[in-house]
C-alpha cells in the first residue's frame, strides 16, 4: 500500500527539485491528484491512500521524504528501513516479504 | 523520491506474491538518469534558479507586470516567503539571479561540512571538506575522489557530487566554491547558516519522534484511496490475514 506524503522536493519547498515542476499541495484534493498522477506516471499499480494534510499518518510513522514497513496482520511491525533517501532499502524489503515464506 | 518510487516498480511484483525479480532489475542503478551518455552531471535535483522564477511568473503573476504580490500569490505567505529572497515583501527576478543555482541536496553535504558543528558552514570549512576529498592534491575534486572519500558512507555519493559542480565543468573546485557561497550567501557574512543552509525557509517543520520499531504494535489509521475516496484503507483490520507493506512516498 503506497501511503502518500507531503511531497519531497516541491519548487516551493525547502529542497526543491524539478520533477515536474510540482508545487507542494495545499488542499486535500490537489495532494489526492498528485497521487493519482504519481501512480499513472511513474506506472505503479500498488495501490495509494492519501495522508490528510495535517500528515499525521506520516508523522507517526517518520514516513517523510521516503520509508517502507512491513506490518503483520495483528499490527505488528515486521520490518522497518531507514528514514529516506539514504536509508530507504527495497532490498530490506524484500527480504522481509521473502522471509515470511 | 521519484528515483526510489522507481526501484519499487520491483516490489510491484513482490507485493502481489509473484515471481521475485530478475537480477539486472535488482542491480538497477537510479543514478542512470543523472550519468547518461558519459559523464554528463546534470540531473533535476540542479535547479537553476531563473526557470525557477519563470514558473513562479507563469502561474502566479496574474496581472503580467512581472512581479507576484503576495495578492496574486494563492499558496499561503510561507511558501511566498520561501522564495521572497530579498525579503521586500514582492517576488520578482531579483529574487532569481539570472546565473544562480540551487541543488536540492545541498543542505546534507552543507551539514557533513560543518566541522565544528556550529550549525553554520565558514569558506574555511567548506575549503577544508573539499580538500579532505582532494586525494591527488590538484585541487579539483573529481567523481571518483567523492566516490573513495564519501562512497563509504552513503550510496547516494554522486548526488553529492552533482551538487556541487555549479560551473558544470565536472568537478568541484576552488571556483565551485566561490559560487556556491555567492548564491546562498544570502545576507553577504560570509558564512551559511540557517536559511542559507536550507535554502529556503521550510514549509513544514518535523517534529522528530521514535518511529514504530519491529516487534512494537504500528500505530492505527485510515485513510482514503487516491483513486475512489469514498473507499478507505484501514490497518488494523481484524479481517486482514495478510502482512502489509507500507510505503510511503510523493512523486517527488
Amino acid at each position: 500500500m503506497v501511503i502518500y506524503i507531503r511531497e519531497a522536493h516541491a519548487m516551493d519547498s525547502r529542497l526543491p527539485m524539478m520533477f515536474g515542476n510540482i508545487e507542494d499541495p495545499v488542499t486535500y484534493e490537489e495532494r489526492r491528484v498528485m497521487a493519482n498522477f504519481s501512480s499513472k506516471e511513474l506506472g505503479m499499480e500498488i495501490p495509494a491512500v492519501v495522508d490528510e494534510l495535517d500528515d499525521a499518518v506520516s508523522m507517526a510513522y517518520q514516513g517523510w521524504p521516503e520509508r517502507l514497513y512491513l506490518i503483520a496482520p495483528d499490527g505488528e511491525v515486521l520490518y522497518r528501513c531507514g528514514p529516506g533517501p539514504f536509508g530507504f532499502d527495497p532490498d530490506g524489503l524484500e527480504q522481509a516479504i521473502l522471509d515470511l515464506r | 523520491m521519484t528515483a526510489s518510487l522507481r526501484s519499487l516498480l520491483i516490489l510491484g511484483g513482490l507485493a502481489a506474491c509473484s515471481a521475485p525479480p530478475s537480477e539486472d532489475q535488482a542491480e538497477a542503478s537510479i543514478f542512470d538518469a543523472a550519468f547518461a551518455a558519459g559523464d554528463s552531471w546534470q540531473c533535476s535535483s540542479r535547479v537553476e534558479l531563473s526557470s525557477l522564477w519563470a514558473e513562479v511568473r507563469d502561474r502566479h503573476d496574474h496581472n503580467g507586470d512581472g512581479q507576484v504580490t503576495l495578492a496574486e500569490y494563492d499558496r499561503g505567505e510561507v511558501r511566498f516567503r520561501n522564495y521572497d529572497r530579498n525579503e521586500d515583501g514582492l517576488l520578482d527576478s531579483s529574487d532569481f539571479p539570472e546565473d544562480a543555482h540551487f541543488n536540492g541536496f545541498n543542505p546534507m553535504i552543507l551539514g557533513h561540512a560543518d566541522s565544528d558543528g556550529d550549525q553554520q558552514v565558514t569558506r574555511a570549512e567548506w575549503s577544508a571538506f573539499q580538500a579532505s576529498l582532494d586525494a591527488d592534491g590538484d585541487g579539483r575534486v573529481v567523481k571518483e575522489e567523492v566516490q573513495q572519500g564519501i562512497g563509504g558512507w552513503t550510496s547516494d555519493w554522486p548526488l553529492f557530487l552533482l551538487s556541487f559542480d555549479q560551473d558544470g565543468d565536472q568537478d568541484f573546485d576552488e571556483a565551485d566554491l566561490e559560487m556556491t557561497f555567492r548564491d546562498q550567501d544570502y545576507n553577504g557574512d560570509g558564512v551559511l547558516a540557517g536559511a542559507e543552509m536550507a535554502g529556503w525557509q521550510p514549509t513544514v517543520q518535523y517534529e522528530r519522534i521514535e518511529p514504530p520499531a519491529p516487534g512494537e504494535i504500528a500505530p492505527d489509521f485510515e485513510l482514503a484511496y487516491a483513486a475512489d475516496p469514498a473507499r478507505s484503507f484501514r490497518l488494523h483490520d481484524p479481517a486482514r490475514t495478510r502482512p502489509v507493506a507500507l510505503i510511503f512516498g510523493s512523486y517527488t
